[in-house]
C-alpha cells in the first residue's frame, strides 16, 4: 500500500512537471485562492481583535458612566447620544438605552471607532438640551481640566471663563434638579461638543448654586469619571460591548465569508478545470498506464493527487505571502488561520479534482488505444 | 502442451449493439508463440485486448492460466494484468517525456517496489541493446530504440502472457528481427506464451500456431 502510494505520489509529481502551463495555472489559481482567503479572513479577525482590544482599553470613547444609585436612572436621550456622535473622534455611535421613555439611536457610516454610550445622566429624568458654545452666566460652574482631562476631553480654554485663578471651558447649559450628592450642589450642567480638540470627546460645564460649592464639585468630578471606587457613580465597561463587537464582527465577517467563498470557488473552478485538461490530454497516458496494470482506483488518485499537490504547493505559497503581509499589519497572527487556509483549499481542491479524475479514470483504455 | 490462454464463444466490442468478436474460442499453449492474422477490422487487437484484461468480453469465458477471468472487479482484472500480462504495442507507448529508464520502471506493477527489478533491467537493457539509453529523454529515441525500450518493460516483471499488437509494424528489417526474436524467444519459455497480432505472413509462418480471423466478423 505505502508502495503504490509513493510510487503514485512519483507519477503526480512527474506528470506535474512535465506540464508546465497546467502546472503554474493551478498553482498560480491556488495560491491566489489560498492567500486572498488567509488575508481577508485574517485581516478581518485582527481587525476585530484591534477594535475590541479598543474598547477595553479605560477611555471614554468606550466608557460606561452608570449610577450606582437607583435614582440615578435617567438616560441620554437621542439628541445627547447624536451629539456624542458628533464628538471628534466618534464616527460611529450606537446609544443603547433601556429605558422606554429613550431612543436607540445607530449612527453607521464607519467601522473602526465605536462608541458605546449608556450614559447616566447628572439630571435625573430631564434631556439634555444641548446648546453649543453658549458662555456661562454669572455663578456657573465648568469642569476642570483635571476632570476634563480624565474623560479625554479638551476644553476650549479660549472661550472659558476663569474661576478662582484657572481657567475652565464654557460649554452650554442644563438644568436639573435631583442628582444626588453632586447634583444638590449642581443647578445646571451641560454636555457638548468642541471643535478645538480633535482628540477630544464631550465638555461637561456644571452650574453650582452657590459659589462656595464649586470646589466641591470640581473635586467630585475626576471620581464621577473614574475607575477608582466611586461612591455615586461608576466607570465600567458594559460586557453588552462584547455583544456590539460580535454584531459588527459578524456583519464584517458574513462579507468576508462571502468574498472567501467566492475566492476559493473560484480557485476550484480552475483546479477543476485544470484536472479535466489533464485527463484529456493524457489519455494515452493514461491508457498505457492501464495496460502496464493500474487500476481505476489508482488512476483516480494519481490523477486527484497531481491537482492536490500542485494546489497544495500553491496554498502554501499564497498563505506565506498572505501572512507575511499580515504580519506586517497587525504584528502577528494566529497560525491556525494560515494552516486552516491552506488546508481548506488544498481539500477543496481535491474535492474539485474529482470529475475531472473520474472521467480519467473511467475511460475505456481499449478503446483509446484501439485508435492511435 | 497445456493451454495457458483461452477463448470460449467470447463476443466482444467497445460499445452497446457492437459485436467485434462473435462467439470467438481458441486456445494458447504455453511455451509456444502464436500469431493472430487477419483483415483490418476483423477483430485482432479486440482479441489482444480481451486477452489481456483491458476489454470485458460480452459473453463467452476467457481463463489465463486455467482461472476464469471474465468476471472480477476492476482491480482483481488489473491485478492480474499487472503481474501476468505484457503488453507490446506497435507504437511503443512510451512517455516522450520521461526517461528511457523511467518508462522501463513503468513495467514494474505499482504494488511492488522498483528496487528489486533494476538487475532484471539492467539485464534486459544489455540485452537488447539500450543499456545506453536509460538516462535518455524517451523523445529523442529512434522506432526500432524506442520498441526495444518497449519490449524491455514489458518483460520486466516476467510476465506469463506477452502480448504484442503488430510490434513490427514501424520497424526497419534488422530491428524487427531483434524484437521477434526476443518475442519468440520468451514466449517458448515454459509456463509463457507470446501471442503476436501481425499482418505480416512471415512472422504468422514462424510461429508456432496461426488463428485468423474471418472478416467481417
Amino acid at each position: 500500500m505505502l508502495t503504490t502510494l509513493v510510487r503514485a505520489l512519483g507519477v503526480a509529481a512527474g506528470h506535474a512537471r512535465r506540464r508546465p502551463g497546467l502546472t503554474v495555472a493551478a498553482v498560480i489559481a491556488s495560491a491566489v485562492a489560498s492567500g486572498a482567503l488567509t488575508y481577508l479572513v485574517g485581516s478581518a479577525t485582527e481587525s476585530s481583535n484591534v477594535l475590541l482590544d479598543d474598547f477595553n482599553q479605560p477611555s471614554s470613547r468606550s466608557m460606561l458612566i452608570r449610577a450606582t444609585s437607583t435614582d440615578q436612572a435617567g438616560l441620554l436621550d437621542s439628541t445627547s447620544v447624536k451629539a456624542l456622535v458628533s464628538l471628534p473622534g466618534i464616527q460611529t455611535a450606537v446609544g443603547l438605552t433601556p429605558v422606554a421613555s429613550a431612543s436607540n439611536e445607530a449612527i453607521v457610516g464607519a467601522d473602526s471607532n465605536i462608541g458605546f454610550f449608556t450614559l447616566t445622566t447628572l439630571s435625573g429624568a430631564d434631556p439634555y438640551r444641548l446648546v453649543s458654545g453658549r458662555q456661562p452666566g454669572p455663578g456657573e460652574a465648568v469642569i476642570s481640566l483635571a476632570g476634563a482631562s480624565r474623560i479625554n476631553a479638551s476644553i476650549p480654554l479660549a472661550s472659558g471663563i476663569d474661576v478662582e485663578g484657572a481657567r475652565y471651558g464654557v460649554v452650554g447649559t442644563y438644568t436639573t434638579d435631583d442628582n444626588s450628592r453632586i447634583s444638590t450642589l449642581i443647578s445646571a450642567s451641560a454636555l457638548t461638543t468642541t471643535d478645538t480638540a480633535p482628540d477630544g470627546f464631550a465638555l461637561i460645564a456644571l452650574t453650582v448654586k452657590a459659589p462656595a460649592d464649586l470646589a466641591t464639585v470640581i473635586h467630585a468630578l475626576p471620581v464621577v469619571f473614574s475607575t477608582r471606587a466611586p461612591t455615586d457613580y461608576s466607570t465600567e465597561y458594559d460586557p453588552r460591548l462584547a455583544d456590539v463587537q460580535k454584531s459588527i464582527s459578524s456583519a464584517s465577517r458574513r462579507g468576508v465569508r462571502t468574498t472567501a467563498l467566492g475566492l476559493t470557488g473560484a480557485g476550484a473552478a480552475i483546479t477543476a478545470l485544470v484536472t479535466a485538461i489533464n485527463a484529456l490530454t493524457q489519455r494515452r497516458e493514461i491508457a498505457r498506464r492501464r495496460a502496464l496494470g493500474a487500476t481505476r482506483v489508482l488512476t483516480l488518485a494519481i490523477l486527484t493527487a497531481e491537482t492536490t499537490i500542485l494546489a497544495s504547493f500553491g496554498a502554501t505559497l499564497g498563505t506565506l505571502a498572505a501572512t507575511a503581509a499580515l504580519t506586517a499589519r497587525f504584528h502577528e497572527i494566529s497560525p491556525t488561520l494560515a494552516i486552516a487556509a491552506t488546508v481548506l483549499v488544498s481539500a477543496t481542491a481535491a474535492i474539485a479534482a474529482l470529475p475531472g479524475a473520474l472521467f480519467g479514470a473511467y475511460q475505456d483504455p481499449a478503446k483509446t488505444l484501439r485508435v492511435p | 502442451m497445456n493451454a495457458l490462454v483461452t477463448f470460449d464463444g467470447v463476443v466482444a466490442g467497445y460499445r452497446t449493439g457492437e459485436v467485434i468478436l462473435n462467439r470467438v474460442s481458441a486456445s494458447f499453449a504455453e511455451g509456444q508463440v502464436h500469431a493472430i492474422t487477419g483483415p483490418s477490422g476483423c477483430g485482432k487487437s479486440t482479441l489482444l485486448y480481451v486477452a489481456g484484461l483491458m476489454l470485458r468480453p460480452m459473453a463467452g469465458a476467457v481463463t489465463i492460466g486455467g482461472h476464469d477471468q471474465s468476471g472480477g472487479n476492476d482491480s482483481q482484472r488489473a491485478h492480474t494484468r499487472a503481474r501476468q500480462i505484457g503488453f507490446v504495442f506497435q507504437d511503443a507507448l512510451l512517455e516522450p517525456s520521461m526517461t528511457v529508464g523511467q518508462n522501463i520502471f513503468e513495467g514494474v506493477p505499482f504494488d511492488r517496489r522498483i528496487s528489486p527489478f533494476r538487475d532484471q533491467a539492467a539485464r534486459l537493457c544489455e540485452r537488447l541493446g539500450v543499456t545506453g539509453l536509460v538516462n535518455q529523454r524517451a523523445s529523442r529515441l529512434s522506432g526500432g530504440q524506442a520498441q526495444r525500450v518497449a519490449l524491455v518493460r514489458a518483460m520486466l516483471k516476467d510476465p506469463a502472457v506477452m502480448l504484442a499488437d503488430e510490434p513490427t509494424g514501424n520497424l526497419d528489417d534488422t530491428t524487427a528481427e531483434a524484437v521477434l526474436h526476443e518475442l519468440f524467444e520468451f514466449g517458448r519459455r515454459p509456463r509463457h506464451t507470446t501471442i503476436i497480432v501481425t499482418h505480416d505472413t512471415r512472422i504468422a509462418a514462424r510461429a508456432d500456431t496461426t488463428t485468423v480471423l474471418a472478416a467481417p466478423c
